[in-house]
Protein backbone atom coordinates (compact mmCIF):
# COMPACT_ATOMS: atom_id res chain seq x y z
CA UNK A 1 0.00 0.00 0.00
CA UNK A 2 2.93 2.34 0.75
CA UNK A 3 4.55 1.76 -1.94
CA UNK A 4 1.46 2.24 -4.53
CA UNK A 5 1.19 5.72 -2.47
CA UNK A 6 4.88 6.71 -3.41
CA UNK A 7 5.26 5.12 -6.54
CA UNK A 8 2.04 5.82 -8.62
CA UNK A 9 2.87 7.86 -11.47
CA UNK A 10 0.75 10.83 -12.16
CA UNK A 11 -0.45 9.55 -15.75
CA UNK A 12 -1.49 6.37 -14.79
CA UNK A 13 -3.74 8.24 -12.55
CA UNK A 14 -5.44 10.35 -14.93
CA UNK A 15 -5.76 7.14 -16.58
CA UNK A 16 -7.57 4.88 -14.42
CA UNK A 17 -11.42 5.35 -14.61
CA UNK A 18 -13.94 5.68 -11.36
CA UNK A 19 -14.27 2.07 -10.62
CA UNK A 20 -10.35 1.46 -10.72
CA UNK A 21 -10.08 4.70 -8.51
CA UNK A 22 -12.42 3.94 -6.00
CA UNK A 23 -10.33 0.53 -5.37
CA UNK A 24 -7.21 2.37 -4.67
CA UNK A 25 -6.68 2.14 -1.04
CA UNK A 26 -5.42 5.84 -0.18
CA UNK A 27 -7.40 9.11 -1.20
CA UNK A 28 -7.39 10.67 -4.51
CA UNK A 29 -8.65 14.35 -4.85
CA UNK A 30 -7.89 15.62 -8.40
CA UNK A 31 -8.74 19.39 -9.61
CA UNK A 32 -8.00 21.20 -12.56
CA UNK A 33 -5.91 24.35 -12.79
CA UNK A 34 -8.69 26.36 -11.78
CA UNK A 35 -8.37 24.37 -8.67
CA UNK A 36 -12.12 22.69 -9.49
CA UNK A 37 -12.55 19.42 -8.17
CA UNK A 38 -12.95 16.54 -11.06
CA UNK A 39 -11.78 13.47 -9.27
CA UNK A 40 -12.91 12.02 -5.79
CA UNK A 41 -12.52 8.84 -5.10
CA UNK A 42 -14.78 6.50 -2.65
CA UNK A 43 -11.55 6.39 0.21
CA UNK A 44 -11.62 9.75 0.56
CA UNK A 45 -15.49 10.06 0.61
CA UNK A 46 -15.23 7.50 3.67
CA UNK A 47 -12.54 8.50 5.02
CA UNK A 48 -13.81 12.32 5.17
CA UNK A 49 -17.53 11.78 5.54
CA UNK A 50 -18.18 13.78 2.44
CA UNK A 51 -20.25 12.74 -0.16
CA UNK A 52 -18.78 13.22 -3.62
CA UNK A 53 -21.57 15.54 -4.47
CA UNK A 54 -20.55 17.63 -2.44
CA UNK A 55 -17.28 18.14 -3.55
CA UNK A 56 -17.31 17.74 -6.97
CA UNK A 57 -17.44 21.10 -9.03
CA UNK A 58 -16.24 23.24 -5.99
CA UNK A 59 -12.83 24.61 -5.44
CA UNK A 60 -10.61 22.49 -3.83
CA UNK A 61 -8.19 24.96 -1.82
CA UNK A 62 -11.31 27.76 -1.29
CA UNK A 63 -14.60 24.98 -0.03
CA UNK A 64 -13.14 21.50 0.14
CA UNK A 65 -9.80 22.15 2.36
CA UNK A 66 -8.72 25.76 2.94
CA UNK A 67 -6.50 23.81 5.46
CA UNK A 68 -4.50 23.48 2.45
CA UNK A 69 -4.60 26.85 1.76
CA UNK A 70 -1.10 27.91 2.54
CA UNK A 71 2.03 28.15 0.87
CA UNK A 72 2.81 24.54 1.86
CA UNK A 73 0.22 23.17 -0.36
CA UNK A 74 -1.51 25.44 -2.24
CA UNK A 75 0.87 27.62 -3.24
CA UNK A 76 3.33 25.01 -4.42
CA UNK A 77 0.47 24.30 -7.26
CA UNK A 78 0.64 27.60 -8.09
CA UNK A 79 4.64 28.34 -8.23
CA UNK A 80 6.05 25.41 -9.54
CA UNK A 81 5.44 23.88 -13.00
CA UNK A 82 5.99 19.92 -11.87
CA UNK A 83 5.17 18.39 -8.57
CA UNK A 84 6.26 15.25 -6.97
CA UNK A 85 6.51 15.59 -3.40
CA UNK A 86 5.30 13.85 0.07
CA UNK A 87 4.63 16.37 3.22
CA UNK A 88 3.34 15.31 6.54
CA UNK A 89 0.40 17.33 7.36
CA UNK A 90 -2.59 17.46 9.57
CA UNK A 91 -5.93 17.44 8.35
CA UNK A 92 -8.68 18.36 10.24
CA UNK A 93 -11.80 16.53 9.40
CA UNK A 94 -14.57 16.53 11.62
CA UNK A 95 -12.43 19.29 13.17
CA UNK A 96 -10.84 16.24 14.47
CA UNK A 97 -6.45 17.53 13.90
CA UNK A 98 -5.57 14.10 11.79
CA UNK A 99 -2.01 13.26 10.82
CA UNK A 100 -1.43 12.24 7.30
CA UNK A 101 1.07 12.23 4.39
CA UNK A 102 0.26 14.00 1.22
CA UNK A 103 1.36 13.45 -1.78
CA UNK A 104 1.40 16.33 -4.25
CA UNK A 105 1.45 15.43 -8.09
CA UNK A 106 1.66 18.11 -11.04
CA UNK A 107 2.82 17.25 -14.54
CA UNK A 108 2.60 20.02 -17.32
CA UNK A 109 1.24 17.08 -19.72
CA UNK A 110 -1.71 16.20 -17.37
CA UNK A 111 -4.29 18.46 -17.34
CA UNK A 112 -5.39 16.97 -13.46
CA UNK A 113 -2.96 17.94 -10.70
CA UNK A 114 -3.51 15.20 -8.25
CA UNK A 115 -3.60 15.33 -4.21
CA UNK A 116 -2.98 11.97 -2.53
CA UNK A 117 -3.90 11.40 1.18
CA UNK A 118 -2.84 8.68 2.96
CA UNK A 119 -3.93 8.09 6.47
CA UNK A 120 -1.15 7.90 9.30
CA UNK A 121 -2.37 5.98 11.61
CA UNK A 122 -6.03 4.91 11.93
CA UNK A 123 -8.02 6.63 14.90
CA UNK B 1 -36.71 1.73 12.96
CA UNK B 2 -36.46 4.55 10.13
CA UNK B 3 -35.85 7.40 12.26
CA UNK B 4 -37.96 10.03 10.55
CA UNK B 5 -35.29 12.74 11.55
CA UNK B 6 -32.09 11.22 10.01
CA UNK B 7 -32.21 13.35 7.15
CA UNK B 8 -32.91 16.57 9.23
CA UNK B 9 -29.84 15.47 11.54
CA UNK B 10 -27.62 14.66 8.47
CA UNK B 11 -27.99 17.86 6.76
CA UNK B 12 -27.79 19.50 9.99
CA UNK B 13 -24.76 17.66 10.74
CA UNK B 14 -23.38 18.56 6.99
CA UNK B 15 -24.37 22.14 7.29
CA UNK B 16 -22.43 22.48 10.73
CA UNK B 17 -19.80 21.06 9.38
CA UNK B 18 -19.89 23.26 6.34
CA UNK B 19 -19.71 26.17 8.41
CA UNK B 20 -16.67 25.25 10.93
CA UNK B 21 -15.02 24.85 7.71
CA UNK B 22 -15.79 27.88 5.71
CA UNK B 23 -14.92 29.58 9.11
CA UNK B 24 -12.35 32.74 8.15
CA UNK B 25 -10.71 32.66 12.06
CA UNK B 26 -8.66 29.90 12.79
CA UNK B 27 -10.68 28.19 16.31
CA UNK B 28 -8.83 25.45 18.59
CA UNK B 29 -9.85 23.76 21.10
CA UNK B 30 -7.31 22.30 23.64
CA UNK B 31 -6.45 21.36 27.42
CA UNK B 32 -4.83 23.40 29.75
CA UNK B 33 -1.61 21.95 28.34
CA UNK B 34 -2.22 22.90 25.03
CA UNK B 35 -3.08 19.35 23.15
CA UNK B 36 -5.33 19.76 21.16
CA UNK B 37 -8.66 17.84 20.46
CA UNK B 38 -9.97 19.35 17.88
CA UNK B 39 -9.21 22.38 15.05
CA UNK B 40 -11.31 23.87 12.19
CA UNK B 41 -8.89 23.78 9.07
CA UNK B 42 -8.30 27.80 9.07
CA UNK B 43 -6.02 27.01 12.21
CA UNK B 44 -4.51 24.20 10.44
CA UNK B 45 -3.76 26.65 7.30
CA UNK B 46 -2.17 28.73 9.72
CA UNK B 47 -0.46 26.37 11.75
CA UNK B 48 1.09 24.19 9.62
CA UNK B 49 4.08 26.26 8.43
CA UNK B 50 4.98 26.94 11.84
CA UNK B 51 5.99 23.09 12.17
CA UNK B 52 8.35 21.35 11.07
CA UNK B 53 7.26 17.55 11.33
CA UNK B 54 3.93 18.21 10.21
CA UNK B 55 2.29 17.96 13.03
CA UNK B 56 0.30 20.40 14.98
CA UNK B 57 -0.52 17.84 18.16
CA UNK B 58 0.29 20.47 21.08
CA UNK B 59 -0.66 24.28 20.32
CA UNK B 60 2.31 25.40 22.84
CA UNK B 61 4.70 23.76 20.90
CA UNK B 62 3.19 24.24 16.85
CA UNK B 63 3.45 28.14 18.44
CA UNK B 64 7.01 27.62 20.58
CA UNK B 65 9.07 29.12 17.73
CA UNK B 66 7.61 32.36 17.11
CA UNK B 67 5.23 33.07 20.75
CA UNK B 68 7.00 30.81 23.86
CA UNK B 69 5.32 32.92 26.05
CA UNK B 70 2.13 31.25 25.64
CA UNK B 71 2.34 28.36 27.31
CA UNK B 72 3.25 30.52 30.45
CA UNK B 73 0.54 33.30 30.03
CA UNK B 74 -1.86 30.32 30.76
CA UNK B 75 0.29 28.70 33.19
CA UNK B 76 0.05 32.03 35.26
CA UNK B 77 -3.89 32.57 34.88
CA UNK B 78 -5.15 32.31 38.10
CA UNK B 79 -8.49 33.31 37.38
CA UNK B 80 -11.36 29.20 36.74
CA UNK B 81 -12.47 31.19 33.19
CA UNK B 82 -11.75 34.04 31.60
CA UNK B 83 -9.16 35.95 28.77
CA UNK B 84 -5.89 34.55 28.76
CA UNK B 85 -5.02 36.99 26.35
CA UNK B 86 -6.72 39.14 23.59
CA UNK B 87 -4.75 39.61 19.79
CA UNK B 88 -1.59 38.88 21.03
CA UNK B 89 0.43 39.51 18.35
CA UNK B 90 2.78 36.11 16.78
CA UNK B 91 5.18 37.40 14.06
CA UNK B 92 5.54 34.53 12.22
CA UNK B 93 8.18 36.00 9.88
CA UNK B 94 10.68 38.78 10.77
CA UNK B 95 9.24 42.47 10.99
CA UNK B 96 9.53 44.06 7.77
CA UNK B 97 6.94 44.67 4.63
CA UNK B 98 4.83 41.74 3.92
CA UNK B 99 5.59 40.22 7.31
CA UNK B 100 3.26 37.37 8.75
CA UNK B 101 1.27 38.30 11.95
CA UNK B 102 -1.10 36.47 13.41
CA UNK B 103 -3.57 37.69 16.34
CA UNK B 104 -4.03 35.07 18.76
CA UNK B 105 -6.79 34.96 21.65
CA UNK B 106 -7.05 32.25 24.56
CA UNK B 107 -9.87 31.98 26.71
CA UNK B 108 -9.86 29.71 29.21
CA UNK B 109 -13.59 28.08 29.32
CA UNK B 110 -13.45 25.51 32.18
CA UNK B 111 -11.13 23.42 34.18
CA UNK B 112 -8.94 21.90 32.11
CA UNK B 113 -10.07 23.87 28.52
CA UNK B 114 -8.68 26.24 26.37
CA UNK B 115 -10.35 27.89 23.35
CA UNK B 116 -7.67 29.41 21.15
CA UNK B 117 -8.66 32.07 18.62
CA UNK B 118 -5.88 32.59 15.42
CA UNK B 119 -6.60 35.30 12.89
CA UNK B 120 -3.87 36.40 10.08
CA UNK B 121 -3.26 40.57 10.44
CA UNK B 122 -0.66 40.90 8.21
CA UNK B 123 -2.17 43.48 5.73
CA UNK B 124 -3.40 45.67 8.98
CA UNK B 125 0.20 45.19 10.39
CA UNK B 126 1.00 46.60 7.11
CA UNK B 127 -1.04 49.08 7.25
CA UNK B 128 0.03 50.20 10.63
CA UNK B 129 3.48 50.17 9.42
CA UNK B 130 2.44 52.41 6.12
CA UNK B 131 0.63 54.70 8.66
CA UNK B 132 3.74 54.81 11.39
CA UNK B 133 5.47 55.59 8.21
CA UNK B 134 3.92 58.43 6.94
CA UNK B 135 3.59 59.91 10.35
CA UNK B 136 7.66 60.08 11.17
CA UNK B 137 8.33 61.02 7.77
CA UNK B 138 5.54 64.78 8.16
CA UNK B 139 7.20 65.13 11.81
CA UNK B 140 10.58 64.81 10.34
CA UNK B 141 9.24 67.39 7.75
CA UNK B 142 7.52 69.44 10.56
CA UNK B 143 10.34 69.26 13.12
CA UNK B 144 13.37 71.25 10.64
CA UNK B 145 10.56 72.90 8.11
CA UNK B 146 11.49 76.85 8.97
CA UNK B 147 9.64 78.63 6.61
CA UNK B 148 6.09 77.42 6.16
CA UNK B 149 3.49 75.73 8.58
CA UNK B 150 0.66 73.00 7.63
CA UNK B 151 -1.89 71.81 9.31
CA UNK B 152 -5.84 70.99 9.21
CA UNK B 153 -9.27 72.66 9.14
CA UNK B 154 -12.25 70.71 10.17
CA UNK B 155 -15.28 70.96 7.54
CA UNK B 156 -16.58 74.20 8.77
CA UNK B 157 -13.12 75.75 8.22
CA UNK B 158 -12.09 75.90 11.96
CA UNK B 159 -8.17 74.72 12.90
CA UNK B 160 -8.21 70.87 14.25
CA UNK B 161 -4.81 70.23 14.46
CA UNK B 162 -1.00 71.92 15.68
CA UNK B 163 2.54 71.20 15.24
CA UNK B 164 5.56 72.24 15.62
CA UNK B 165 6.15 73.97 12.84
CA UNK B 166 2.74 76.37 13.55
CA UNK B 167 4.79 77.84 16.33
CA UNK B 168 7.87 77.78 14.59
CA UNK B 169 5.89 80.36 11.88
CA UNK B 170 3.57 82.15 13.90
CA UNK B 171 4.43 81.56 17.37
CA UNK B 172 0.94 80.38 17.73
CA UNK B 173 0.84 77.31 20.25
CA UNK B 174 -1.71 74.76 19.81
CA UNK B 175 -4.17 76.28 22.29
CA UNK B 176 -3.89 79.79 20.12
CA UNK B 177 -5.10 78.39 17.41
CA UNK B 178 -7.46 75.11 17.86
CA UNK B 179 -10.86 75.51 17.23
CA UNK B 180 -10.01 78.97 15.49
CA UNK B 181 -10.47 80.21 12.08
CA UNK B 182 -7.36 81.17 9.54
CA UNK B 183 -8.35 84.96 10.30
CA UNK B 184 -6.20 84.18 13.83
CA UNK B 185 -3.05 84.34 11.64
CA UNK B 186 -4.17 87.99 9.53
CA UNK B 187 -2.39 91.39 10.63
CA UNK B 188 -4.85 92.85 13.02
CA UNK B 189 -5.41 96.14 10.36
CA UNK B 190 -5.27 94.12 7.15
CA UNK B 191 -8.25 94.02 4.69
CA UNK B 192 -7.96 90.78 3.13
CA UNK B 193 -9.89 89.64 -0.16
CA UNK B 194 -11.75 86.50 1.01
CA UNK B 195 -11.89 85.91 5.19
CA UNK B 196 -13.06 82.88 6.67
CA UNK B 197 -15.42 81.35 5.51
CA UNK B 198 -15.34 82.89 2.00
CA UNK B 199 -11.72 80.91 1.43
CA UNK B 200 -13.57 78.01 2.58
CA UNK B 201 -16.49 78.31 -0.20
CA UNK B 202 -13.77 79.54 -3.05
CA UNK B 203 -11.88 76.02 -2.28
CA UNK B 204 -14.63 74.05 -2.05
CA UNK B 205 -15.85 75.47 -5.22
CA UNK B 206 -12.24 75.27 -6.88
CA UNK B 207 -10.85 72.17 -4.85
CA UNK B 208 -8.08 74.42 -3.77
CA UNK B 209 -7.31 78.29 -2.83
CA UNK B 210 -4.65 79.84 -2.69
CA UNK B 211 -3.94 84.30 -1.47
CA UNK B 212 -1.78 86.17 0.16
CA UNK B 213 -1.84 89.04 2.54
CA UNK B 214 -0.20 90.56 6.09
CA UNK B 215 -0.16 88.37 8.45
CA UNK B 216 0.91 88.88 12.57
CA UNK B 217 2.68 86.82 14.98
CA UNK B 218 2.10 86.23 18.20
CA UNK B 219 4.55 88.80 19.10
CA UNK B 220 3.15 91.18 16.24
CA UNK B 221 5.96 90.69 13.99
CA UNK B 222 4.44 91.55 11.01
CA UNK B 223 5.34 89.29 7.86
CA UNK B 224 3.65 88.55 4.10
CA UNK B 225 2.00 85.10 4.25
CA UNK B 226 0.69 82.99 1.37
CA UNK B 227 -2.08 80.58 1.86
CA UNK B 228 -2.52 77.44 0.00
CA UNK B 229 -6.10 75.64 0.96
CA UNK B 230 -7.06 72.18 -0.54
CA UNK B 231 -9.73 70.15 0.20
CA UNK B 232 -9.87 66.62 2.00
CA UNK B 233 -11.77 64.32 1.28
CA UNK B 234 -13.07 61.24 2.92
CA UNK B 235 -14.12 58.28 1.18
CA UNK B 236 -17.09 58.91 -0.86
CA UNK B 237 -16.78 62.45 -1.78
CA UNK B 238 -17.58 63.87 1.21
CA UNK B 239 -15.44 67.31 2.96
CA UNK B 240 -13.68 65.53 5.50
CA UNK B 241 -11.91 68.74 6.34
CA UNK B 242 -9.13 71.04 4.63
CA UNK B 243 -5.20 71.23 4.70
CA UNK B 244 -3.43 74.34 4.83
CA UNK B 245 -0.05 75.63 3.78
CA UNK B 246 1.15 78.93 5.14
CA UNK B 247 4.00 80.14 3.97
CA UNK B 248 5.85 83.40 4.59
CA UNK B 249 6.90 84.94 1.55
CA UNK B 250 7.75 88.40 2.50
CA UNK B 251 11.11 88.12 0.74
CA UNK B 252 9.21 87.75 -2.76
CA UNK B 253 6.74 90.63 -1.55
CA UNK B 254 10.18 93.29 -0.95
CA UNK B 255 11.26 92.09 -3.89
CA UNK B 256 8.16 92.43 -5.99
CA UNK B 257 7.53 95.59 -4.75
CA UNK B 258 11.08 96.64 -5.51
CA UNK B 259 10.65 95.46 -8.90
CA UNK B 260 7.39 97.97 -8.78
CA UNK B 261 9.64 100.58 -7.91
CA UNK B 262 12.06 99.99 -10.86
CA UNK B 263 9.28 99.62 -13.30
CA UNK B 264 8.20 103.18 -12.40
CA UNK B 265 11.42 105.08 -11.56
CA UNK B 266 13.93 107.05 -13.63
CA UNK B 267 17.06 105.15 -12.39
CA UNK B 268 19.50 107.57 -12.66
CA UNK B 269 17.49 110.33 -10.68
CA UNK B 270 15.24 108.38 -7.84
CA UNK B 271 11.82 109.90 -9.90
CA UNK B 272 9.08 108.78 -12.19
CA UNK B 273 10.02 107.44 -15.01
CA UNK B 274 8.39 109.14 -18.40
CA UNK B 275 6.19 106.29 -18.89
CA UNK B 276 4.94 105.91 -15.27
CA UNK B 277 4.28 109.88 -15.19
CA UNK B 278 1.91 109.24 -18.66
CA UNK B 279 0.39 106.30 -16.62
CA UNK B 280 -0.61 108.50 -13.71
CA UNK B 281 -0.93 111.55 -15.50
CA UNK B 282 -4.18 111.07 -17.30
CA UNK B 283 -5.82 109.82 -14.00
CA UNK B 284 -4.93 113.75 -13.02
CA UNK B 285 -6.38 115.17 -15.53
CA UNK B 286 -9.08 113.13 -15.13
CA UNK B 287 -9.57 113.61 -12.04
CA UNK B 288 -9.43 117.30 -11.58
CA UNK B 289 -12.58 117.43 -14.36
CA UNK B 290 -14.19 115.49 -12.12
CA UNK B 291 -13.70 117.30 -9.24
CA UNK B 292 -13.59 121.03 -10.81
CA UNK B 293 -9.92 121.21 -9.32
CA UNK B 294 -6.90 123.19 -10.87
CA UNK B 295 -4.20 120.73 -12.38
CA UNK B 296 -1.24 122.70 -13.07
CA UNK B 297 1.99 121.52 -14.60
CA UNK B 298 5.52 122.68 -14.64
CA UNK B 299 7.85 121.64 -17.61
CA UNK B 300 12.06 122.30 -16.58
CA UNK B 301 15.18 122.10 -18.18
CA UNK B 302 18.64 122.21 -17.42
CA UNK B 303 20.36 125.30 -18.79
CA UNK B 304 23.38 124.50 -21.22
CA UNK B 305 23.19 120.88 -20.65
CA UNK B 306 25.28 119.77 -23.46
CA UNK B 307 28.35 122.13 -22.60
CA UNK B 308 28.14 120.85 -18.89
CA UNK B 309 28.99 117.72 -20.56
CA UNK B 310 31.00 118.37 -23.04
CA UNK B 311 33.42 120.29 -20.53
CA UNK B 312 32.82 118.29 -17.14
CA UNK B 313 32.02 115.15 -18.19
CA UNK B 314 28.98 113.21 -18.88
CA UNK B 315 29.18 112.08 -15.00
CA UNK B 316 29.30 115.32 -13.78
CA UNK B 317 25.93 115.88 -16.10
CA UNK B 318 24.46 112.99 -14.46
CA UNK B 319 25.38 114.57 -11.02
CA UNK B 320 23.46 118.12 -12.26
CA UNK B 321 20.66 115.77 -13.45
CA UNK B 322 20.71 114.31 -9.93
CA UNK B 323 20.68 117.38 -8.00
CA UNK B 324 17.81 119.16 -9.82
CA UNK B 325 15.45 116.04 -9.26
CA UNK B 326 16.34 115.78 -5.45
CA UNK B 327 15.76 119.91 -5.33
CA UNK B 328 12.39 119.45 -7.05
CA UNK B 329 11.26 116.36 -4.75
CA UNK B 330 12.17 118.21 -1.61
CA UNK B 331 9.77 121.26 -2.91
CA UNK B 332 6.51 118.75 -3.07
CA UNK B 333 3.61 117.73 -1.49
CA UNK B 334 2.64 113.92 -1.34
CA UNK B 335 0.40 114.68 -3.95
CA UNK B 336 2.29 115.89 -6.33
CA UNK B 337 4.67 114.00 -8.52
CA UNK B 338 7.99 115.01 -10.55
CA UNK B 339 8.92 113.03 -13.45
CA UNK B 340 11.99 112.68 -16.10
CA UNK B 341 10.91 113.14 -19.48
CA UNK B 342 14.04 112.43 -21.01
CA UNK B 343 17.53 113.60 -21.20
CA UNK B 344 18.03 117.22 -18.80
CA UNK B 345 14.13 117.75 -19.00
CA UNK B 346 11.71 117.31 -15.84
CA UNK B 347 8.15 118.08 -15.33
CA UNK B 348 6.05 118.66 -12.33
CA UNK B 349 2.53 117.29 -11.84
CA UNK B 350 0.98 119.48 -9.24
CA UNK B 351 -2.93 118.55 -8.68
CA UNK B 352 -5.18 121.18 -6.49
CA UNK B 353 -3.07 123.79 -7.60
CA UNK B 354 -3.72 127.03 -9.83
CA UNK B 355 -1.06 128.91 -11.59
CA UNK B 356 -0.24 131.13 -9.54
CA UNK B 357 0.48 128.72 -7.00
CA UNK B 358 2.26 126.61 -9.36
CA UNK B 359 4.76 129.99 -10.75
CA UNK B 360 5.63 130.00 -6.91
CA UNK B 361 6.74 126.52 -6.85
CA UNK B 362 8.83 127.18 -10.13
CA UNK B 363 10.26 130.00 -8.95
CA UNK B 364 11.23 128.24 -5.47
CA UNK B 365 12.61 125.54 -7.58
CA UNK B 366 14.68 128.13 -9.66
CA UNK B 367 16.44 129.62 -6.38
CA UNK B 368 16.77 126.90 -5.37
CA UNK B 369 18.90 125.16 -8.06
CA UNK B 370 20.26 128.38 -8.89
CA UNK B 371 22.07 128.67 -5.35
CA UNK B 372 23.07 124.75 -5.78
CA UNK B 373 26.61 123.93 -5.31
CA UNK B 374 26.91 120.57 -6.66
CA UNK B 375 29.98 118.13 -6.25
CA UNK B 376 31.35 116.15 -8.69
CA UNK B 377 34.56 114.41 -9.68
CA UNK B 378 35.53 117.21 -11.47
CA UNK B 379 35.26 119.82 -9.33
CA UNK B 380 31.98 122.53 -7.67
CA UNK B 381 29.82 123.33 -10.32
CA UNK B 382 26.81 125.49 -10.69
CA UNK B 383 23.65 125.02 -12.95
CA UNK B 384 20.28 126.51 -13.74
CA UNK B 385 16.74 125.31 -14.95
CA UNK B 386 14.27 127.13 -17.41
CA UNK B 387 10.60 126.37 -16.01
CA UNK B 388 7.27 126.58 -18.15
CA UNK B 389 4.21 126.42 -16.51
CA UNK B 390 1.00 125.81 -17.88
CA UNK B 391 -2.77 125.41 -16.00
CA UNK B 392 -5.72 122.57 -17.01
CA UNK B 393 -7.92 125.43 -18.28
CA UNK B 394 -10.56 125.81 -21.26
CA UNK B 395 -7.86 126.44 -23.54
CA UNK B 396 -5.72 123.71 -22.38
CA UNK B 397 -9.12 121.17 -21.68
CA UNK B 398 -6.51 117.86 -21.88
CA UNK B 399 -3.42 116.24 -21.01
CA UNK B 400 -2.20 116.74 -24.83
CA UNK B 401 -2.89 120.59 -24.59
CA UNK B 402 -1.68 121.71 -21.29
CA UNK B 403 2.01 119.78 -21.81
CA UNK B 404 2.24 121.10 -25.05
CA UNK B 405 1.19 124.98 -23.59
CA UNK B 406 3.68 123.76 -20.71
CA UNK B 407 6.18 123.11 -24.06
CA UNK B 408 5.13 126.68 -25.27
CA UNK B 409 5.99 128.26 -21.75
CA UNK B 410 9.52 126.36 -21.59
CA UNK B 411 10.74 127.56 -25.09
CA UNK B 412 9.34 131.10 -23.73
CA UNK B 413 11.64 131.01 -20.58
CA UNK B 414 14.65 129.62 -22.96
CA UNK B 415 14.34 132.73 -25.47
CA UNK B 416 14.07 135.09 -22.47
CA UNK B 417 17.64 134.34 -21.73
CA UNK B 418 17.08 130.99 -19.28
CA UNK B 419 17.02 130.67 -15.37
CA UNK B 420 13.65 131.96 -15.37
CA UNK B 421 10.11 131.06 -15.53
CA UNK B 422 7.06 131.85 -17.89
CA UNK B 423 3.64 130.98 -18.47
CA UNK B 424 1.13 131.22 -20.81
CA UNK B 425 -1.45 133.84 -19.72
CA UNK B 426 1.33 135.67 -17.84
CA UNK B 427 3.00 138.77 -18.25
CA UNK B 428 6.63 138.82 -18.15
CA UNK B 429 6.51 141.78 -14.83
CA UNK B 430 4.32 139.26 -13.25
CA UNK B 431 7.08 136.97 -12.94
CA UNK B 432 10.70 137.54 -10.87
CA UNK B 433 13.52 137.16 -13.48
CA UNK B 434 16.92 136.95 -12.44
CA UNK B 435 20.23 138.28 -14.87
CA UNK B 436 20.86 134.94 -16.92
CA UNK B 437 24.20 133.43 -16.73
CA UNK B 438 25.25 130.61 -18.55
CA UNK B 439 25.64 127.20 -17.06
CA UNK B 440 29.59 128.07 -15.85
CA UNK B 441 32.45 125.68 -13.96
CA UNK B 442 33.25 128.15 -11.38
CA UNK B 443 34.99 126.61 -8.99
CA UNK B 444 34.39 128.19 -5.49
Amino acid sequence: MDNEFEAVRIAELAMLDADRLDGVPFGVIGFTSDAIVTVYNATESKNAGLRPKMVLGKHFFGEVAPCMNNFMVAQRFEDEDVLDDIVPYVLTLRMRPTPVRLRLLKATDCATRFVLIERRATN
Amino acid sequence: MVNPDTNDLESEYEALLSFMYLSPVGIIRSDLAGFVDMLNPLAAQLLMPLVKDGDIENIFDSLASVAPELRNLVGSFEGERGAVCENHRVFVTPARDGAVVLACSIIKVGANLLMTVLTDISRQVAAERRARQTESWLAGIYTSVNDFAFFSLDAEGRIESWNPSVERLTGFGETDVVGHTLSRFYARDEIVMHRSPEHIALTRDEGWHVEEFWCDTKTGRRYWGQVLIAVLREEGDDISGYSVVLRDVTERKVSSDNLARLLTTDHLTGVSSRAHFFEIAETEVARAERHGRALSVVMLDADYFKRINDTAGHQAGDEVLKRIAGEAKGLLRTSDTVARLGGEEFILMLPSTTTSEAVAVAERLRVAVERARIDTAVGTLKATVSLGVATLSTANPTLQSLLAAADRALYDAKRAGRNCVRGEMLNSTDVSCSPCEEGSMGQN
